[in-house]
């Protein structure tokens, strides 16, 4: 019955449930977004280590240098481990940047990175060719590099059709196999003894630490120490107590470390990954707060649509009122046949949604390579309630006005 | 079957407080099986009258029993069941649901007794098959005569088995040809027991019926 009356008032049915139709699909895309973004974090989370810290060196001068420091440096890092055996991971990394490659005919420049073995234990998200650094590497300043390749961008995001990122690397691997020949590092001949190809963009699933754009060359630590450095300086230790729990107690005593290595000279800073994480995820909530506001808003404006529309019907449908109460129609059964009708049509609207959102929340990735979209069953569900929810309370005052309606009044009107 | 003692209705206006009887101390009673005709000119209050005794309006004073049940102040909800189990309307107009078939119209009042589906369209059907619409049960009211659209509207009166039919100018919208059709219909409706009140303001068809209420400013004259 209340389907005869939706088909013979179709604009005016779509128009209801279409305020419902915008506020689920916006919920869900909404939903979805958050989703994928606490996904990828907590993805690159689990990769950069549980418990993970970060000594950084200083980058700019501070007035309470005093100059009696030397730094960050590889003793630091060595010293650390002895100190603090129980760390799982103790990482030291140095940097250089754009510094001239010559491979054959071709010149580039790159930022050349000093690794130690153990950073193939986080971050690792690349498929080696060949093989990476050795203890024997380190312990003999050998002259040997691992080039990094560039992941392919996003297949599916639109502006790289328009902008593409160049690659001085790209004629290198499209005109040679590099893998066991020889690399000029400024005036140092180098072997490349493995390819770390990076996963295309659209899949790497690292949240922190994307390699700088122009990092292509790792070469052992030792090595970058004494042939490109000229110096045991590090830029980076990463440390990892293999548990968020101790990360504070771990910061603490590692500033205490430092502080002493240092004479008392603070220049470095100390990053608490799953302090920062927390961080995130609280920023997440809040938007998740602020988003649930916005919902609710979008959802007030299609519910009072559906109120609009249940009301014109309700004055329209005044004589089918009288006549079904004629016939022995409680206020009772009124009612629940107009909350019925609207339900019905919030419904559709918020199946609508619920498809609209989906397609949306597919397309959005196409605008970006970090987009991660999670569409969860509980989501879809929690949409349709939402509209079943919606449909009930905004029909029940129109719904009530028919049902109050007076028999004799309702069967004169005209 | 009915019995009314001094049914009063007095209408309030509430701007300005000035009163209107419709109804003015009215008493009568109808046998089971009765076919009363109430005549009388516009305005008299037959109108009023016929929506109190079918529970569609409550009296201001005054006492209504329906087969022995004391209605005049019952419940909205109370009162909603009565009309719909113990009383069958017939309007001048009609009233038939412009886009249901002739055959869910006649079953809408099974709905809200809670007959089961199966069984209102079995007893809509043999409704029709009574008055002579076996061939059109599925054709709307805009696709029938003025005569089958009463004759749609007298079936779903009789769709609960009440054992009161109230009609209001039944035969108001009619020919005298369809008109008499009708009246005939009553007649043998009223020869199977159902008590029967009809308003009319026609003599002619006010004869048909076994008694006769004349009322004239709210009062039976």
């Amino acid at each position: 019955m209340g389907w005869g009356e939706i088909k013979a008032h179709k604009m005016r049915s779509f128009l209801s449930f279409f305020g419902i139709t915008i506020g689920i699909a916006s919920v869900l895309m909404t939903i979805a977004i958050l989703q994928g973004f606490s996904k990828n974090m907590k993805e690159g989370m689990a990769l950069s280590g549980p418990g993970r810290l970060e000594v950084t060196k200083k980058w700019t001068e501070t007035k309470s240098r005093k100059g009696v420091s030397q730094g960050l440096t590889s003793q630091d890092a060595l010293s650390l481990e002895k100190v603090m055996p129980e760390l799982q991971v103790v990482i030291p990394k140095a940097r250089s940047f754009r510094k001239n490659i010559i491979f054959k005919d071709i010149r580039a420049e790159s930022n050349i990175v000093g690794v130690v073995p153990e950073a193939q234990t986080r971050d690792w998200v690349y498929d080696l060719r060949g093989r990476f650094f050795t203890a024997g590497d380190m312990q003999f300043f050998k002259r040997v590099c691992v080039l990094i390749k560039k992941g392919e961008p996003g297949q599916k995001n639109i502006w790289r059709k328009f902008w593409k990122r160049k690659d001085p690397f790209e004629q290198l691997y499209a005109k040679y196999d590099p893998l066991g020949q020889s690399i000029r590092i400024q005036d140092n001949l180098f072997t490349i003894i493995g390819i770390a190809q990076e996963p295309p963009e659209d899949e790497d699933p690292r949240f922190f630490h994307r390699s700088y754009g122009n990092e292509m060359v790792w070469v052992p630590l030792t090595t970058f120490q004494k042939y490109i450095q000229n110096s045991n300086k590090i830029d980076e230790i990463i440390v990892d107590t293999g548990d968020p729990e101790t990360t504070a107690y771990y910061e603490d005593r590692l500033k205490r470390f430092f502080l002493l290595r240092h004479r008392g000279e603070e220049d470095f800073d100390i990053q608490n990954y799953s302090q920062l994480m927390s961080g995130w995820m609280k920023q997440v909530r809040n938007f998740r707060m602020v988003f649930l506001l916005i919902a609710i808003i979008s959802l007030i404006a299609g519910g009072i649509g559906i109120m609009n529309v249940s009301l014109a019907t309700v004055y329209s449908r005044i004589k089918e009122i009288g006549i079904r109460k004629a016939v022995g129609a409680t206020r009772l059964d009124i009612l629940v046949q107009f909350v019925l009708e609207s339900t019905v049509l919030s419904v559709a609207g918020g199946l609508v949604g619920v498809a609209l959102g989906i397609g949306g929340a597919f397309l959005l990735p196409s605008f970006s390579d970090r987009f991660e979209i999670v569409i969860s069953p509980l989501s879809v569900l929690l949409c349709i309630s939402i509209s079943i929810g919606v449909g009930m309370i905004f029909s029940i005052y129109p719904a009530y006005q028919a049902a109050k309606l007076d028999p004799v009044e309702a069967l004169r009107y005209e | 079957m009915i019995l009314c003692k001094n049914l009063t209705k007095i209408y309030r206006d509430g701007g300005s407080g000035s009163e209107y009887v419709a109804l003015d101390d009215v008493s009568f009673s109808i046998e089971k099986g009765g076919f009363v005709a109430v005549v009388g000119p516009s305005g008299c209050g037959k109108s009023t009258l016929l929506h109190i005794l079918g529970c569609l309006d409550r009296p201001t004073q005054g006492s209504y029993q329906l087969s022995g049940q004391e209605v005049s102040h019952l419940s909205e909800k109370d009162l909603a069941q009565v009309r719909g189990r113990k009383i069958g309307f017939v309007f001048q107009a009609f009233h038939l649901l412009p886009r249901s078939s002739a055959l869910h119209n006649v079953a809408l009042p099974m709905i809200y007794s809670n007959v089961l589906k199966s069984q209102r369209i079995q007893k809509a059907q043999i409704l029709l098959q009574e008055v002579g619409l076996e061939g059109k049960m599925k054709n709307t009211p805009l696709q029938l005569s003025g005569g089958e659209r009463q004759r749609v509207a007298i079936a779903r009166a009789l769709a609960n088995d009440p054992e009161v039919l109230l009609a209001d100018e039944p035969t108001g919208n009619l020919d005298s040809k369809t008109g008499q059709e009708i009246l005939s219909l009553f007649q043998k409706l009223s020869q199977t027991g159902k008590t029967i009140l009809l308003v009319t303001h026609d003599r002619e068809i006010a004869k048909a019926a076994g008694g006769l209420i004349q009322m004239k400013d709210g009062k039976i004259v």
